[in-house]
């Protein structure tokens, strides 16, 4: 990715940047440990292998095989059924049924992503002024954008398609939807995912001097319909995604920045399982684990985290972050609820003490007067054994 | 969240364990529930690779599909469970009691089954089976056994009422657990059976001796010392590392991936019985360690809470579970079907059902167990205190004549910024009369008198007596009716497209 932070990364998993990946960390923005690896396109849900506090993202390879199966499915005959679909549900007509894939022909390296979001550039600029040339359909477009004063290119999973009216993102999803309904939490992702490839589609249009809003806010979910893999088609309106999707880029605070509070010379390399493939178990810890989370802690010391519940569904180091937010006793870990509870005091350690009596400073009096009558009424009410 | 839970969990996290928010267990426990324990392939979220099941820990049953992914295999498997689960299930339906409503004979099962998992997610996934399988067609070309058929009218009807708050045919233990217990976690953590149970008895956690199995270290005065010191925090983070279902780690499956391939490669499209079950015993024992685990965690959990003594109210909640109980059997036995997709008619009743229910549980508990009234004391919405003086014999003009209003004092430690003419029930009696706020005296000590009027004459009215510590709140735990919907679906509530239709969800004929 960048290439002043590749130093950085050095030595570390990487990840190719996909737009599912730049979902995934758009709710972790605010942290600076996350922007920092994310920046540097470390895989966090790997750097800790070996470790305590691994990540237990690994995905089913049962999961991962169907979801190439649906794919290759609709790339097959043309993305026929892909069309069929489109004709069916969005009005494409019979001779609207030009593609291009970006996924073939290019260099897997920095240099095919440039070329490619080149072309998609080109591409779009086309499907925009409606030229009789320009595809319906882009497979693997490839966006850039700047994360954190970064330029950073991302792959799409989700097609854009156009025939007679503005340009729609179809995400495409192997999980399945029954009677209308899909899993709530997997067609959150989807639509968040398939937000930020509208919010970059759009940041292109406007480059391009085009209006950003040919570009629908009507997502394209397209997923295997009951039990089969027959696809089907669903449309949803996404905007405030989308408009959540800026905001969160927006706030990403300069890259460059953090990476110069990193203490000097510590990299993800050392932080990363450095033991060859092959020569341990899968879950067998590594005898240099805690030099390499005293080496995190370091980082982490120096650039900031940002822990709340929510990382542990979506980064690599949360288990680590938790761990230390743990041991400051920090409300967070207990929920933004727990916060909101206690307004004025800084840990769960303090709140125990003013509970149980402690004089309070002026600002933590407020909550500290209702935790101690609560205390107070179960002390007494444990103690009566009842009514 | 109230700051009770807030005050709970700092001390809990302090403490290391868990803090007990009710004194009482809010759910029935049947003598022998139906314990069942699940597991998906991969992502498919519509079949079962493995179940087990039974009525007692020692009761364990245990099936692999082998592979799921095909429907004559996962249907195999199905079927072999619904022979269990439809008898054990319907069995408690053929006794019943007759009970008058109206100029009516009704007739109600004096028992009801109760299903026990470890989660919601388990509860989700048995109304997914109950979907693919209440529709299939018996006759045709490809008839389904009619025995997977009430299987899924059974699934669906649970997992339909299990979001019904209060009720005690479907109990996930996750969800029990968290109602009964706090602890300094997220909800993330806390829907995670091992990462709660954790915090309530860390040494007890089957997850150290899984930790320890894993890693082969043997039974060690170490390490029994290091169990015995355990706190919430570090036992969560360890009993988190063990999945318990129903959706797989992606490192079990992994395992399994080789097992299948050689499974299929060995069935060679076959799907027979008697192929099947000398090829599937891999698949088999695969799961065994997995089910067996979650299998001990859901027993350990469902013991433990089921030496907590049962509130009272809990009765009257049984009896509506058992009332919902037969008229599902009823309907079903007519062949009756239900729709995937409720009417606007039928959700905005389903609604005011939901919320009239939890409004309930949320009285029956609050009067049940003085812990749980305690939100409501700090919220300024009961008050308790000692009753000091009790006028039986106080009149007030209502209308034209005086009638008697009995009075009566209440004496609170705390302050009471309660408006006049609010509403309260005596606990001790919540389904009677309401009391009203009369005058409210507020001295400088912070405690205040609290004069309440009892609302009617009846002198059989059950109150209490003089010196007793007596709490009015304002729940009363009578029923609603239900309210009166217009004959016709307004337009605003008419649905933009017609609901999918009801049918089978089998896509191919593999």
């Amino acid at each position: 990715m960048a290439h002043t932070l590749a130093p950085l990364a050095a030595g570390a998993p990487t990840r190719s940047p996909t737009i599912r990946v730049l979902a995934a960390f758009a709710s972790n923005a605010d942290c600076n440990l996350a922007s920092l690896g994310f920046a540097a396109g470390v895989d966090f849900d790997r750097l800790l292998k070996g470790t305590s506090y691994e990540a237990p993202f690994g995905q089913s390879p049962f999961a991962f095989s169907r979801g190439l199966n649906f794919e290759r499915s609709l790339r097959e005959g043309g993305y026929g059924s892909v069309f069929a679909l489109l004709r069916e549900s969005m009005g494409f007509e019979i001779a609207d049924a030009r593609v291009v894939s970006l996924r073939e022909g290019y260099p897997p390296n920095r240099h095919g992503m440039i070329m490619r979001s080149r072309r998609t550039r080109a591409l779009l600029d086309g499907m925009l002024r409606e030229e009789v040339s320009a595809p319906n359909l882009i497979d693997g477009a490839v966006l850039a954008t700047s994360v954190g004063g970064v330029r950073a290119y991302f792959e799409a999973d989700a097609l854009a398609a156009r025939g007679r009216g503005p340009i729609h993102i179809g995400e495409v999803k192997s999980f399945p939807v029954v009677d209308d309904r899909g899993d709530p939490e997997k067609v959150g992702q989807a639509l968040d995912q398939a937000a930020m490839y509208i919010h970059l589609v759009r940041n292109v249009a406007s480059e391009l001097g085009h209006d950003p809003t040919l570009i629908s806010a009507d997502a394209m979910l397209i997923t295997p319909h009951n039990t089969g893999m027959r696809p089907t088609l669903s449309v949803k309106n996404v905007q405030p995604r989308v408009h959540r999707a800026r905001v969160l880029l927006a706030s990403v605070p300069s890259v460059a920045d953090i990476a110069a509070f990193a203490p000097h010379g510590l990299s993800f390399g050392a932080i990363a399982d450095q033991r060859p493939a092959g020569s341990h178990g899968k879950q067998e810890l590594d005898p240099r684990a805690d030099r390499r989370i005293d080496a995190l802690h370091g980082l982490a010391d120096g650039v900031g985290t940002t822990y709340r519940p929510l990382c542990l569904s979506t980064c690599g180091l949360a288990r680590f972050c938790r761990e230390r937010a743990f041991a400051g006793g920090s409300p967070n870990i207990a929920g933004a609820q727990m916060v909101r509870m206690l307004p004025g005091i800084h840990s769960l350690g303090r709140a125990a003490d003013l509970a149980a009596g402690a004089p309070a400073a002026p600002t933590e009096a407020p909550a500290a007067a209702q935790l101690v009558r609560a205390a107070r009424l179960y002390d007494t009410h444990t103690a009566a054994g009842g009514r | 969240m109230s700051h009770l839970e807030a005050a709970l969990a700092a001390r809990a996290f302090r403490s290391g364990r868990a803090c007990r928010s009710a004194q009482l267990r809010h759910r029935r426990f049947v003598a022998r529930p139906l314990a069942i324990v699940l597991y998906e392939l991969g992502a498919e979220p519509f079949s079962a690779a493995a179940i087990s099941y039974g009525t007692a820990p020692e009761n364990f049953h245990q099936l692999a599909a082998g592979e799921p992914r095909n429907r004559d295999l996962a249907f195999a498997m199905l079927l072999r469970f619904a022979r269990w689960f439809n008898s054990q299930f319907e069995r408690p339906g053929t006794t019943r009691e007759v009970l008058q409503d109206g100029d009516r004979e009704v007739t109600r099962a004096v028992s009801a089954p109760q299903i026990v998992v470890v989660n919601r997610a388990s509860v989700e996934m048995l109304g997914r089976l109950g979907r693919r399988l209440a529709y299939l067609p018996t006759d045709g070309p490809r008839p389904a056994d009619p025995e997977l058929v009430r299987l899924g009218q059974h699934l669906q009807f649970l997992a339909r009422h299990a979001s019904q708050p209060g009720q005690q045919l479907v109990i996930s233990l996750t969800d029990l657990v968290n109602a009964h217990w706090v602890t300094p976690q997220s909800d993330f953590e806390r829907a995670s059976l091992g990462a709660v149970d954790a915090y309530i008895d860390p040494p007890a956690s089957p997850a150290w001796d899984w930790q320890r199995e894993r890693l082969g270290l043997p039974v060690s005065t170490a390490w029994r010392a290091r169990r015995a010191r355990a706190q919430g925090f570090e036992t969560a983070a360890l009993a988190e590392r063990f999945p318990i279902g129903p959706v797989p780690d992606g490192d079990d499956d992994e395992v399994l991936e080789p097992l299948v391939d050689a499974f299929n490669a060995a069935r060679d499209r076959r799907t027979t019985p008697r192929v099947i079950e000398g090829l599937v015993a891999p698949i088999h024992d695969h799961y065994r360690p997995l089910l067996q685990r979650t299998w001990e965690m859901l027993w350990h959990v469902f013991e433990r809470e089921r030496a907590w003594p049962e509130s009272p109210s809990v009765a009257r909640r049984w009896d509506e579970d058992r009332d919902a109980y037969t008229r599902h059997l009823d309907w079903t036995s007519t062949g009756g079907r239900n729709r995937t997709r409720q009417t606007p008619r039928q959700s905005a009743m389903t609604m005011r059902r939901l919320e009239d229910a939890k409004a309930r549980l949320r009285a029956e508990e609050a009067c049940d167990d003085s812990l749980r009234m305690i939100p409501y004391l700090l919220a300024n919405k009961a008050i308790e205190g000692r009753v000091v003086r009790i006028d039986l014999d106080h009149k007030e003009v209502a209308r034209v004549r005086a009638v008697r209003r009995p009075l009566l004092t209440l004496l609170s430690v705390d302050p009471c910024p309660m408006p006049r003419n609010r509403q309260l029930w005596w606990t001790g009696h919540p389904r009677g009369p309401a009391w009203v706020v009369q005058d409210v005296t507020s001295r400088a000590d912070g405690s205040a008198v609290v004069t309440l009027q009892l609302s009617t004459s009846s002198s059989g009215a059950p109150m209490p007596a003089v010196g007793d510590h007596a709490c009015f709140s304002m729940h009363n735990t009578e029923g609603h009716w239900s309210q009166k919907l217009p004959d016709a679906v307004p337009w605003t509530h008419r649905p933009a497209t017609p609901p999918p239709a009801l049918g089978p969800i089998e896509e191919q004929a593999s």
